[in-house]
């Protein structure tokens, strides 16, 4: 029985089984229209292999870090906040029951707990921030993330580090500025003449753009940073942001 | 009559993948690692083939390989899975502007290339080559054209079967009738048997 096309096409792309593929050659040795056959589609499978690379670029290199990030934590986060949920409903409707001996528990406990009048002084007042004089935002860079910082008349800098935190921070060092966020874009916004930022990216981050009007300054892909100056020997980005309309 | 057999899984035709099966229980990380390490890079080429973008064709790998981490485990046939879920990835961002425009617009100039480009007097020739490969291919009905474009990468007959929702024991037949009507679309065979 002469080859048709399904057997020949898998026979040259190897997907018969071996008895299969034995029988087939047995049959090719004694068959010349067959072997014919073969060889032509071999002769075509070989020009379509030379044409098809032809639509080809050059291919950007991509590792698995890039795509692999912590699993399932809004799934955690959302089961705990399940449970925390359902805990105070249930101690809800238990210190609300008639007769539930949970009412008599919660006041003996607060008796207990309620604190003697005040002899001492009151608590210091809680520190301040520790940098008062700053404005920033955290957020958290997802899959990418645009930082696009403004160009103020002055110019500016921009220090950029990486640090073990899961967010993206951006504070302004000088200056006052706004924030408005993206699915995937930070725009930060000056009205001064000049501007100080310090930003901190997660190390783990996959892809973390920072942009000045069309131009980048910075750019982490992966482990791989690309950036408008080298790091100093603190690790730390020192970038200059060019005065509006240069 | 003969039977053919393919094979289990695609990936078994890589060396690496007999070290794999011999693990005993590795991780979905280092499952995952290693099919990423192992195919990422014909899916990205299948990709910019069919789609003549080679940034869109990565952003997409990326994407496929992301939605396949955060599932957790892997699929039964994870290439085909990936297929599908990059040929969806494709439509979306195929019908929706902002998102082409956005992957258009994003430079990656800097990026690092692992093939060098074309000298200038190489390129007015291989445009016009590509551009009679890119109108060939696209005179053939798209099921072929995809078919002919795994195949190229070595995808087994099985993954494109599933990845393609064909009956895999015509895969053959369809993929000689898809190399013949490339061929004659290009000019490089007559219609005559």
């Amino acid at each position: 029985m002469h080859l048709d096309d399904e057997r020949l096409q898998r026979l040259l792309d190897r997907e018969l089984a071996t008895e299969a593929e034995a029988s087939i050659r047995g049959h090719l040795a004694g068959c010349e229209p067959c072997r014919a056959q073969v060889t032509g589609a071999e002769r075509e499978s070989a020009e379509v292999g030379r044409l098809l690379p032809l639509l080809d670029d050059p291919l950007p290199l991509l590792e698995a870090a890039d795509v692999m990030r912590p699993r399932g934590r809004g799934l955690i986060w959302g089961r705990r906040a399940a449970l925390v949920f359902l805990a105070l409903g249930l101690a809800g409707v238990a210190y609300a029951a008639p007769g539930s001996p949970v009412n008599a528990w919660v006041r003996s406990i607060a008796t207990l707990l309620r604190p003697a009048p005040a002899r001492t002084p009151a608590p210091p007042a809680p520190a301040a921030s520790e940098d008062p004089e700053t404005s920033g935002i955290a957020v958290s860079p997802g899959e990418r993330l645009a930082i696009v910082l403004p160009s103020p008349p002055g110019g500016g800098l921009a220090y950029v580090s990486l640090g073990d935190g899961a967010d993206a921070v951006v504070r302004v060092v000088s200056g006052k500025a706004s924030f408005s966020s993206g699915i995937d874009r930070l725009v930060v916004e000056t009205s001064d003449s000049s501007a100080i930022f310090r930003i901190v990216l997660p190390r783990g981050a996959s892809r973390v753009e920072i942009r000045v009007g069309g131009s980048r300054l910075f750019l982490k892909e992966g482990p791989r940073i690309r950036a408008s100056a080298g790091p100093g020997t603190d690790g730390v980005y020192a970038l200059r942001i060019p005065p509006r309309g240069l | 009559m003969d039977t053919w057999m393919a094979p289990a899984a695609s990936w078994a035709r890589c060396p690496e993948s007999a070290d794999a099966l011999a693990e005993p229980t590795p991780s979905f990380e280092e499952s995952f690692v290693r099919l990423f390490r192992l195919h990422h890079v014909r899916l990205l080429r299948y990709l910019q083939r069919v789609s003549g973008e080679p940034e869109l064709a990565a952003d997409l790998v990326q994407d496929a390989f992301v939605r396949l981490y955060r599932r957790g485990s892997l699929p039964d046939a994870p290439e085909a899975w990936l297929i599908s879920v990059a040929m969806n990835l494709l439509r979306n961002a195929s019908s929706t502007g902002s998102r082409r425009h956005r992957l258009l617009t994003a430079a990656r100039a800097e990026e690092v290339h692992s093939d060098p480009l074309p000298r200038p007097d190489e390129s007015a020739t291989a445009g016009d080559a590509r551009h009679r490969v890119r109108s060939a291919l696209e005179r053939l009905p798209v099921r072929e054209r995809r078919m002919l474009l795994l195949q190229a990468e070595g995808y087994s007959y099985r993954d494109i079967a599933a990845a393609l929702e064909l009956n895999e024991a015509s895969v053959g037949t369809l993929l000689a009738r898809a190399r013949r009507a490339f061929l004659t679309a290009y000019g490089s065979r007559s219609d005559a048997p």
